[in-house]
């Protein structure tokens, strides 16, 4: 478990982090969310180390960051690996030796290694590249490269920052798949920085959002998703813009719902109360392996009422504007 | 037009210049290589690795500041300590040494700092140490490293050629004492020819050696 307790930090008198809290659980792939310069990557390297606080505490499995020796820390860095948005790979190295220079260990000969780093490499899916050289690489490649490298120390936790955002996004998603079949076969944590929302969504199980030097929401990606309060839902769904809504003079109702409805709710009601219901945006997301379906409706008729009751013992509804 | 000219004399001149240069060489590798990893290690660091960084700036600069000709005549008397004299071939070397090794420390220090920020913040992730960083960020700048000792080789040849002016032997002596001195214009053509050639051919074998060696491109 990473713990980060009232950690601060600030460059130049510039408050990045001010008394920061922020937990993440075992197995999860956590997502941290925020604006470019709202110190996502400062405060994803202060827990392998590469960044101090200046104050609070950084626990990992209980153990304070801030507190280990240059030697501690360097042991600990094992169990805290990281990626980075732009790989990192070696030029001058082939692909095997850069999967080989993340090992750190004593204990496994130079053949055990090289099998371990050929076997990391089929599991990225770069089986037979171990001899080509990095700039043979595209660039999802070249960031299988970096997963597999991450992986020689077998660490606990994996810390990506903005892993996918200099790749396509077909290319992107094959990454992000990658994580969450190495998340579920190695139990690994991972803390998933990006300003990416669909990344975001498609692959944390829970996720925060960093704003104003703190972290302002946090929780169960799916339960932020639907809560019509957070910000969290407001950045997975409704990505328009509210100009549009201008003209419209009837109240205009915001609609979750979770996973499919199999049967024509929006008809079923709109005939039972004799109102009209204008769909005026709809999208469905799918938001850690399940579908979150998102309305803007209006309802207009004499049982108007009636027919918004009915709604919200069905699916979830709130007044938007 | 080449029958009384004396190859004999351009050969040991031609020797001489290899002697002088490659034995510079020998120790510019390791001297220059040895500030240039210190100057870029202890580059932005605090306290006393600041004043190492500081003192071996401000004393390359000195070296690389003095002109050759009167570098040689300055340590004279030095050279005469260690060698035991102030003329012939390896009289030169200790000029020729002090002289390329800032040039070729620059160098060094120029190379790794091309190393992008992100792949020593990378290796010191992965928990490396700075001795365990060392080799893998001197095969990451081993095209510049090469690049740079044949930059110092070709400016090598051009100093053994002053030293010749002064008492040491090499083709610069024989193009100032044969060609000048006696008036031979075609010693002095030959001379520089064999220069040309010489730099030539150290710089053909460096470009192929570098371009088999970056990965890079």
């Amino acid at each position: 478990m990473i713990q980060l307790l009232n950690v601060s930090k600030k460059y130049d008198d510039i408050k990045i982090l001010e008394n920061l809290n922020l937990s993440v659980d075992t197995g999860t792939i956590y997502g941290i969310l925020g604006r470019s310069g709202a110190g996502k990557s400062s405060l994803i390297r202060m827990l392998n180390g590469l960044v101090k606080p200046d104050s609070g505490q950084i626990l990992i499995d209980n153990q304070d960051l801030t507190t280990l020796t240059t030697l501690e820390l360097r042991k600990m860095r094992k169990r805290v690996s990281m990626i980075f948005q732009q790989f990192n790979l070696l030029y001058q190295q082939d692909v095997l030796t850069n999967v080989l220079i993340g090992y750190q260990g004593k204990d496994l000969s130079k053949i055990e290694k090289q099998q371990k780093a050929i076997n990391l490499l089929k599991l990225v899916g770069l089986e037979g590249f171990e001899n080509r050289y990095p700039k043979t690489l595209s660039g999802g490649q070249m960031q299988r490269v970096a997963i597999a490298r991450a992986l020689m120390n077998e660490p606990d936790y994996l810390l990506c920052d903005e892993i996918t955002s200099s790749l396509d996004q077909e290319t992107a998603y094959q990454i992000l798949d990658l994580l969450k079949q190495i998340n579920q076969q190695m139990n690994l944590t991972i803390l998933f920085v990006s300003h990416d929302i669909d990344a975001v969504k498609y692959i944390c199980s829970d996720v925060c959002v960093i704003e104003d030097k703190h972290v302002i929401e946090s929780g169960k990606t799916i339960d932020l998703a639907l809560n019509h309060q957070s910000s969290v839902s407001k950045r997975f769904l409704n990505h328009f813009h509210d100009r549009f809504l201008d003209k419209v003079t009837e109240d205009v109702y915001e609609v979750y719902f979770l996973n499919e409805i199999n049967y024509p709710l929006i008809s079923q009601v709109s005939k039972k109360h004799l109102v009209d219901i204008s769909i005026l945006y709809a999208k469905i997301s799918e938001i850690n392996h399940q579908s979150v379906g998102y309305l803007l409706i209006t309802v207009s008729g004499r049982h108007k009422l009636e027919a918004i009751a009915d709604l919200k013992a069905k699916v979830s509804v709130n007044l938007y504007v | 037009m080449f029958d009384n000219v004396r190859f004999d004399l351009l050969q040991d001149a031609l020797i001489d210049t290899i002697y002088m240069t490659f034995v510079t060489l020998i120790f510019v590798l390791v001297f220059g290589f040895l500030i240039g990893y210190v100057l870029y290690l202890t580059e932005s660091k605090k306290g006393i690795l600041k004043v190492v960084h500081q003192l071996l700036v401000f004393l390359t600069n000195i070296a690389r500041s003095i002109p050759f000709l009167i570098l040689m005549i300055l340590i004279m008397p030095l050279t005469k300590q260690i060698i035991g004299t102030i003329l012939g071939s390896s009289a030169a070397i200790p000029a020729l040494v002090i002289s390329a090794t800032p040039f070729y420390a620059r160098l060094v220090y120029q190379s790794l700092r091309e190393i992008p920020k992100s792949i020593i913040e990378m290796l010191e992730s992965l928990g490396k140490t700075t001795t365990q960083m060392t080799p893998i960020l001197l095969k990451e700048s081993l095209p510049g490293l090469i690049s740079g000792l044949v930059i110092t080789s070709v400016t090598l040849i051009g100093f053994t050629s002053i030293s010749g002016v002064i008492g040491a032997g090499g083709l610069g002596h024989l193009a100032y004492q044969s060609g000048f001195v006696k008036n031979d214009q075609t010693m002095i053509l030959l001379s520089t020819l064999t220069v040309l050639a010489l730099v030539f051919l150290i710089q053909g074998i460096g470009d192929f050696v570098v371009k088999k060696i970056d990965k890079r491109i």
